[in-house]
């Protein structure tokens, strides 16, 4: 934070954001990385960032927890179990909780500053995460994983950049546990970073996840306040292809409980750019 | 504005805003009509336009507003020969217009010949197109040269924020019939129609007049990573063609391999999938 309190966050690519500051309202290294809590002057409300990187607005977290919940569970025909890794601000949890299908979801989350300071400071997004179906689990979803074959039908990476904490979640061998815990017709998905902003991560992630699951396609989506103004996440599984299967009801059912989610924007989503698409798939 | 320590930075008063290191401001100046200054960014963003310190354009994205502003209503026609670009001084509108071989005549009207002097000095891979044989620049105001033209376009597209009235969404009933007068009768209109979480009052007062004004009005959005609040929209209206109507599987293979971001299947989607103009009105 300077002086003139404006939170600004510029990637090495050039692409960056700045949102004006009325306060920091916590500020503290927890084991793992820095957090803190800032208050916008705007509707954005507000803001959680760790080491220095936006996570989430209270103003626009929608643009982002939408997308990386419903696209694949309502592939899913009918998803019961859910791993979140990381999204320790629960906003990825509240999603999921919308699906009435869903029977418990484990949240690993290594850092527990993450989750305190959101119950705290966020409760519109964290609120999902005191529901008897959510099961917390605070330690390193690399070891997580490990035992856990055949339990989950949904899995979201729901991590930061592949650089602190979260880079033990951009491995070759972490994918393979997580493809190994999905159960017959389960789904990964895990947030990609900036199509614009992030080219050589982008096909650094690819490159691992094609090695391991057979059927990984990118979509993408806006999200206001991250630098660059959207994102990509990859859609993984052993058998199921993206779009091979929506459930109208249950998709009338949350497109009801969402901001942007509906039908057609759901069908949308896999349409890349021309750009984006030779990023993931010319990986040579 | 460029602060202290060398940030472009730009905040709309819903809370969403940029910020862009810079080397350099290159040129800064306050012409008849607004300021304009072109910095140099460190990154791969280039040099970049700004007028009355709002962000116009980067050489490193521009092809994400202009692709999607050009290709759908010119895919859209059967045969685009005579184009109108209201506010497009930079040159970048009529570069992606030109891409397209049945065009024959580009009109390009910016009130303002400073902008077009300075993206010609300073942004040359832009406005060079400018000096293209089909390419006329008129430097007049657009709401006098619809008036005045009796040229018969196919498709007219109003690109800067506002060229024909005091604001966006507040153009009269004569702008409205001297574009239609303009308009062959399978012509088509497009327009940038701000950010949609940005401006959300202003966007509902130009749909609504547009819906009066034409049979088809539809909307249609993508990101543009160096706006604010990143997601744009654009209307496409017409009085008889629908979006990507006229597939011309040829003519889209062309214009995809020109393109970065551009495909039919791409711009479908964002068709299909707005269902902000239903929710707004």
């Amino acid at each position: 934070m300077e002086e003139e309190l404006y939170y600004k966050e510029i990637t090495p690519s050039g692409f960056g954001i700045a949102i004006k500051i009325k306060e920091v309202l916590f500020s503290e290294y927890s084991k793992y990385q820095k957090v803190e809590i800032l208050e916008s002057d705007s509707k954005l409300g507000k803001i959680l960032t760790l080491d220095d990187l936006m996570m989430a607005t209270e103003g626009d977290e929608y643009f982002y927890h939408e997308m990386i919940a419903h696209i694949p569970m309502m592939n899913h025909p009918c998803p019961k179990t859910v791993l979140v890794i990381g999204g320790g601000d629960g906003g990825t949890v509240r999603e999921v909780l919308k699906h009435k299908t869903v029977e418990k979801v484990v949240l690993c989350e290594i850092d527990e500053m993450v989750i305190d300071v959101s119950k705290k400071y966020l409760p519109t997004i964290s609120c999902g995460l005191d529901d008897p179906k959510v099961e917390i689990k605070i330690e390193d979803a690399i070891e997580y994983i490990k035992d856990k074959k055949d339990m989950f039908d949904i899995i979201l990476i729901d991590s930061t950049d592949p650089m602190g904490p979260g880079v033990g979640l951009f491995t070759e061998e972490f994918y393979k546990n997580v493809m190994d815990s999905l159960k017959e017709g389960g789904i990964m998905v895990a947030q990609s970073e900036s199509p614009v902003a992030n080219e050589d991560e982008i096909k650094h992630m690819y490159r691992l996840l094609k090695k391991v699951f057979p059927i990984v396609s990118s979509y993408t989506s806006p999200i206001p306040t991250y630098p660059g103004g959207y994102w990509a996440w990859a859609f993984c599984s052993k058998t199921v292809e993206p779009l091979s299967y929506i459930d109208e009801e249950r998709c009338e059912e949350i497109t009801k409980q969402c901001k942007i989610y509906n039908k057609d924007y759901h069908m949308a989503r896999f349409a890349i750019p021309t750009f984006l698409n030779d990023l993931t798939n010319n990986l040579n | 504005m460029v602060d202290e320590q060398n940030y472009y930075r730009e905040i709309t008063p819903s809370g969403f805003g940029i910020a862009i290191k810079i080397k350099d401001i290159l040129f800064s100046t306050q012409s008849k009509y607004q300021k304009i200054e072109v910095l140099e960014s460190e990154s791969s963003l280039g040099k970049i336009l700004t007028l009355n310190d709002l962000m116009f354009l980067t050489e490193g994205d521009a092809y994400h507003y202009h692709e999607m502003i050009v290709h759908v209503p010119m895919l859209s026609h059967k045969n685009p020969k005579n184009v109108l670009i209201i506010g497009g001084g930079t040159g970048a509108t009529a570069k992606e217009v030109l891409k397209h071989k049945t065009v024959e005549k580009v009109v390009v009207v910016d009130i303002d010949e400073v902008v077009v002097d300075t993206c010609k000095k300073y942004l040359p891979e832009v406005a060079g197109c400018l000096d293209d044989e089909k390419v006329t620049v008129k430097i007049m105001d657009a709401f006098d040269y619809i008036k005045e033209s009796d040229i018969n376009f196919d498709v007219i597209i109003i690109t800067s924020p506002d060229p024909l009235g005091p604001g966006v969404g507040e153009y009269t009933s004569e702008v409205y019939q001297n574009l239609k007068r303009l308009l062959n009768t399978d012509g088509i209109i497009v327009m940038q129609s701000e950010s949609p979480v940005a401006n959300e009052q202003k966007s509902k007062i130009l749909y609504e007049s547009l819906l009066k004004n034409f049979e088809i009005v539809k909307t249609y959005s993508s990101p543009v990573p160096t706006y604010p609040g990143s997601c744009w929209v654009w209307v496409f209206c017409s009085d008889s063609v629908n979006p990507l109507d006229n597939y011309d599987e040829q003519r889209y293979e062309e214009i995809t391999k020109n393109c970065k971001l551009f495909t039919k299947e791409y711009a479908e989607k964002r068709l299909e999938q707005e269902t902000l103009l239903d929710d707004l009105l």
